[in-house]
């Protein structure tokens, strides 16, 4: 755990004359997990895309002590011609690995994430959950040094979300490095060893203590586009995943019966409830 | 490397946009050799400029086609930008012989349908060599200043199209305009040499190694610099 992989120096970006992030300090360590908390528009996804050189800085500079592997899940993949199976199969051959290799690995993963039924349509064609998967499946697909993951879990159901949280456990505890952006507070309290929170662009460490206590539930309710979620309950809700068909809500425990009785009350069907499971 | 063109070919075919150039340039050749008997050096070189302005399409659209997310991933799983670039201008390069083979492939056999009499005197194999050359030199310098309008290289799209479209007039109309502004020469110089190497062919019924060694040259010496000049641009311009 001690060995830094990555050091970020004073690390600054802009783009034209709007400074995204300034000053940054950040050393990742090797089998480290790392999340990367923030607001939309903060500059998370460019912090991670300067880690793994995808992004030029302004200015500062970043250290590496050997050659490694980066592995990177986007936060929004694109709707492409190419059917799940044709884009898993080149990525895996232009990582080097063999047919068999490739084969024996995504037939894993797509059962792992649900997908086997999906992975002759066109990505084009899957829904955003679902098209999410795909994105995260080329990244497991051989083990990297270090996994930038960049709100993995977007649009993903809870089955999903839980095969997710038990491949990214598996790698960190292989000494695979996860720097991930997200939103969701309870994934930061599972997976991560540390957390930061990008601030007026810069670098803030966040207390991991104080959000290790907190405990979510999940509630599903029918999806019913006329309605919209009161406002006052929010806060409480620290994920909220809109289904073909249902509405997904995981909330802080705290807040549920809050969030409870102000969903009934504007008329959400409940479809089922329970305790988030670690 | 094999796997990388393989994959960018895969994609590039799933999009169907080669499919217009394609038929645009098929549509050229059925038009223009629909009248005989025509000069072989003149076909062949109004045949190449042509080629020029279709490979300049096909750059320019390859780079509009490319995702930059899934670029992302790929780049990385390469972890090797040259190489990365280098193979999609080799998928252009591919594309840009394909295209030349159609070039001259489809003269030489309406010219045996038609009994030899296509062309004002007889097909020589130094004849289909040297203009299977010229259109591979025209695909080469048309793709290559089509991709140099990269997304990542000019971010704003309608200026991107409307300098690839003066660029492309430019380089094969460059010869009118010295006429006219002669000093104008020191501007047109910039421009891909198009005209440069399709004036040494006007009024000569034989093409020949000497007449077209330094023309070529020129050109493929202006494609690489271009080439070179496009990965170090993508390189400085990251996402």
């Amino acid at each position: 755990m001690d060995d830094i992989i990555i050091a970020l120096n004073n690390v600054s970006k802009n783009f034209g004359r709007r400074i995204i992030l300034e000053h940054i300090n950040l050393t990742i360590k090797k089998g480290e997990s790392i999340a990367l908390l923030g607001h939309n528009g903060t500059g998370k996804s460019t912090l991670l895309r300067m880690i793994c050189s995808l992004t030029n800085i302004t200015s500062g500079n970043i250290k590496y002590t050997a050659r490694l592997k980066f592995n990177y899940v986007p936060e929004h993949f694109p709707k492409i011609d190419l059917t799940a199976r044709e884009f898993i199969g080149y990525m895996g051959l232009i990582e080097g690995m063999s047919e068999k290799m490739i084969n024996d690995r995504s037939r894993e993963l797509f059962h792992e994430f649900f997908m086997d039924e999906m992975i002759d349509v066109p990505i084009k064609h899957l829904s955003k959950g679902t098209i999410q998967k795909v994105a995260v499946i080329q990244a497991l697909l051989q083990t990297p040094d270090v996994l930038l993951l960049d709100e993995p879990l977007s649009g993903q159901d809870s089955q999903s979300q839980m095969a997710f949280i038990n491949l990214s456990k598996e790698l960190t505890n292989q000494g695979v490095t996860v720097v991930m952006s997200c939103h969701e507070r309870y994934l930061v309290k599972q997976l991560s060893h540390s957390a930061y929170e990008i601030i007026d662009k810069n670098l803030m460490p966040v207390n991991l203590t104080g959000l290790k206590e907190i405990d979510y539930d999940i509630m599903v309710f029918d999806a019913n586009r006329d309605k919209n979620i009161d406002s006052s309950i929010m806060a409480g809700i620290e994920q909220l995943n809109n289904f073909e068909n249902r509405l997904e809500l995981i909330v802080r425990r705290n807040k549920s019966d809050e969030v409870l009785k102000q969903m009934l009350k504007d008329d959400f069907k409940l479809r089922s409830m329970g305790a988030k499971e670690e | 490397m094999k796997n990388l063109l393989r994959y960018h070919i895969k994609v590039y075919f799933k999009s169907n946009k080669l499919l217009l150039p394609f038929l645009i340039y098929l549509i050229y050749l059925c038009t223009a050799y629909s009248i005989m008997p025509y000069s072989i050096v003149s076909s062949f070189s109004e045949s190449a400029w042509v080629l020029f302005f279709v490979m300049t399409y096909v750059g320019f659209s390859y780079t509009e086609l490319e995702n930059p997310v899934t670029e992302q991933l790929v780049l990385l799983k390469v972890n090797n930008d040259n190489l990365y670039y280098f193979s999609r201008i080799t998928v252009l390069l591919i594309v840009g012989v394909i295209m030349s083979v159609m070039g001259i492939l489809y003269p030489v056999i309406f010219n045996v349908i038609n009994h030899s009499l296509l062309f004002t005197r007889s097909l020589m194999l130094s004849d289909i060599m040297f203009g299977f050359v010229l259109h591979c030199t025209m695909g080469f310098l048309g793709v290559m200043t089509g991709s140099l309008f990269h997304p990542r290289i000019i971010k704003n799209r309608k200026i991107a199209i409307l300098m690839v479209f003066f660029v492309a007039i430019l380089s094969v109309a460059k010869g009118s305009l010295i006429k006219e502004l002669p000093l104008i020469r020191l501007v047109t110089g910039i421009f891909p040499p198009v005209y440069d190497i399709l004036v040494t062919f006007t009024n000569r019924d034989f093409f020949s190694l000497q007449t077209m060694v330094i023309p070529i040259l020129g050109g493929i010496i202006y494609g690489t610099v271009l080439m070179l000049a496009q990965i170090y641009f993508l390189k400085k311009n990251k996402f």
